[in-house]
């Protein structure tokens, strides 16, 4: 549906390099990376906003690198929202038919079917500087949506709203699109807002596609010690690896751990945290990668407890605060630790 | 905390008392007219058949020097505003230069200018300046609409780019982004820039005097004319206009105020 090949482009000093991406009809697409790695970017190119240096983008098939904004037919919606101030909510949702001349009876029913998509209905006589930011975002949405475009670009929707609001916002936008099937794009840095709402994601690195898949493959699956740390793997080491049977043997700091995936020589691999359980005792998970060690550190994040533990390495383990209270666990304390072969992804 | 207070108080009444120097000061100066020619003097000069031709030349020639001056500013402060060319610094420095540079050199550059191969040939054309009404126009002209482009331009600047770009991708052309969005945006800085103009214009004097001289009921505006008088040695006569002049500019810059707050 909207397919980039090659797009190359320098900004200044920044450089989007060889990019090529295909999103499909009635996808919810996330590019997601740090600030600074480009994404914005590439939506820009994508409405139109920034020519490209080299490179192809494909709309519905068609060669579009020269066809002007306005007939893209791709709608943008900003990390501020950049709702007209000029005009008021209903003015600002119908911006975009009333240009196309559409009959106002049309107009009225397009904007009664929106409004209760979004639930904006008692907004529409409101001006839009007594909006709250999430009813803002809301109203974006909403006027972008209205004009059915071909595909949505949201750039960073929810950076500037509350966390309850975001995660307000973020589930609505799940149920809109599961909905609607509109295409979306959706530029972010959370991992959370790509976990929500993603079919699919692409994780971009200064300027370059690192890996695209769904969030699980991603999470599960890193291609590269980046990815890995990007989504705070914590436990990212590298050994030797000698292929015994149906597993691979990795050698690391004396330490033998045991990979299902088969590959030999030297690696890198990573260790989910939610993957490493913790117990108290020592019968308790007896297994093909298991160990003894003393608990260093415990990081107090809400829901999860963060804890360190030095095995003769140092490895991290998230825990549920229910079970880890229920342990009694403290720091120094002498603890059991295990993880399926299964869990070890040689990157 | 008191001593906070105490401190702020100390600059409040610190940078106030600037701003009121400064005012009392200005105020001071133009009050000196006021008190110099009784009111009947005043009245009577207002009435007068000379009086009257160059208030109405003043308005005529400001109202087109200013719409042309919003012609150009409109487009031209945009493209300076938004776009990166080769040469806008350059631009930019001619822009200023009828701001920086002495009235009296535009106006002597104006006559030079009308005396060369290009002016003589648009004098024979039709286009006759030096020593007519649309010479008061040009030299009008040539300063306010600097004002407008820069007062206009800043208007621009503060204006997001995005609301055009959000406007783009909902279907506007580049055109229509301009006129629906941004310059409903910055109506109050076009505003400024029209006002601006306007007051530029109306006040323009020595250019003025150089490119269209200073002819009884041909080309005397309303700064022609008190110069006229102070010419003459009548001083309660040029006072008498200054304080009408005044009174123009103030009503005049009122009534638009007041027009820009309904607004």
């Amino acid at each position: 549906m909207i397919a980039i090949k090659n797009l190359n482009l320098k900004v200044g000093t920044f450089e989007l390099k060889d990019i090529n991406l295909e999103i499909k009809k009635g996808e919810y697409f996330v590019i997601l990376g740090p600030t600074g790695a480009g994404k914005s970017l590439i939506l820009k190119c994508i409405a139109g906003l920034n020519k490209m240096d080299s490179g192809e983008l494909f709309i519905d098939n068609k060669l579009s690198n020269n066809i002007p904004i306005e007939e893209r037919d791709i709608g943008y919606v900003f990390q501020d929202s950049t709702l007209f101030p000029h005009l008021n909510v209903y003015q600002n949702i119908t911006f975009g038919l009333r240009l196309k001349r559409m009959p106002k009876s049309l107009i009225e029913k397009k904007v009664s079917n929106i409004c209760k998509l979004f639930g904006i209905c008692h907004l529409l006589k409101r001006p839009v500087d007594n909006l709250s930011g999430g009813e803002r975002q809301r109203v974006s949405l909403a006027r972008s949506m209205i004009c059915e475009p071909k595909a949505i670009l949201l750039d960073e929707p929810f950076s500037s709203l509350d966390r309850n609001t975001a995660e307000r916002l973020m589930i609505e936008i799940k149920r809109i699109h599961a909905q609607t099937r509109q295409t979306i794009i959706h530029v972010t840095h959370n991992h959370e807002e790509a976990a929500v709402l993603a079919d699919r994601i692409c994780i971009l690195k200064d300027g370059s596609i690192v890996q695209v898949g769904t969030f699980n493959e991603i999470l599960t699956k890193p291609n590269s010690e980046f990815v890995a740390d990007f989504f705070c793997t914590h436990n990212i080491f590298s050994g030797f690896s000698v292929i015994e049977g149906n597993v691979s043997k990795i050698e690391y700091n004396g330490i033998c751990i045991y990979s299902s995936q088969l590959r030999g020589g030297k690696v890198a691999f990573s260790i989910r945290p939610e993957d490493v359980a913790i117990s108290l005792n020592k019968e308790k998970g007896e297994g093909i990668n298991s160990f003894r060690g003393t608990i260093k550190e415990i990081i107090d994040r809400g829901v999860i407890i963060q804890i360190l533990v030095d095995v003769g390495f140092p490895i991290v383990s998230y825990s549920l605060r229910s079970s880890f209270l229920a342990m009694g666990l403290k720091e120094g304390d002498s603890v059991n630790i295990y993880f399926d072969k299964n869990a070890v992804h040689i990157i | 905390m008191i001593k906070k207070l105490s401190s702020e108080r100390v600059f409040v009444v610190f940078i106030f008392s600037f701003l009121l120097t400064y005012c009392i000061f200005i105020m001071t100066v133009l009050l000196a007219d006021v008190f110099y020619v009784s009111p009947k003097r005043v009245v009577s000069t207002l009435f007068l058949s000379e009086t009257l031709f160059a208030i109405k030349l003043s308005f005529i020639t400001s109202i087109i020097s200013t719409f042309f001056s919003v012609l150009f500013a409109l487009p031209g402060a945009y493209a300076l505003s938004r776009y990166k060319f080769p040469g806008k610094d350059i631009i930019h420095i001619i822009i200023h230069l009828p701001i920086v540079l002495p009235p009296l050199i535009m106006g002597v550059s104006l006559l030079v200018f009308f005396n060369t191969s290009i002016g003589r040939f648009l004098e024979e054309h039709g286009l006759r300046i030096v020593y007519t009404v649309p010479g008061i126009i040009v030299a009008q002209f040539i300063i306010s609409s600097a004002f407008a482009v820069l007062v206009m331009k800043a208007a621009y600047d503060n204006i997001d780019i995005r609301y055009e770009q959000s406007a783009r991708t909902l279907g506007c052309t580049s055109l229509q982004a301009f006129y629906k969005v941004t310059l409903p945006l910055c109506k109050g800085g076009i505003i400024a820039g029209i006002v601006l103009a306007w007051a530029r214009a109306v006040g323009e004097f020595v250019p003025i005097l150089i490119v269209a001289g200073a002819m009884h009921f041909k080309t005397e505006v309303l700064p022609t004319a008190i110069f006229l008088r102070l010419e003459t040695g009548d001083i309660e006569g040029s006072v008498s206009l200054t304080i009408i002049m005044m009174v123009i500019c103030v009503i005049t810059l009122l009534i638009l105020k007041r027009l820009w707050a309904r607004q």
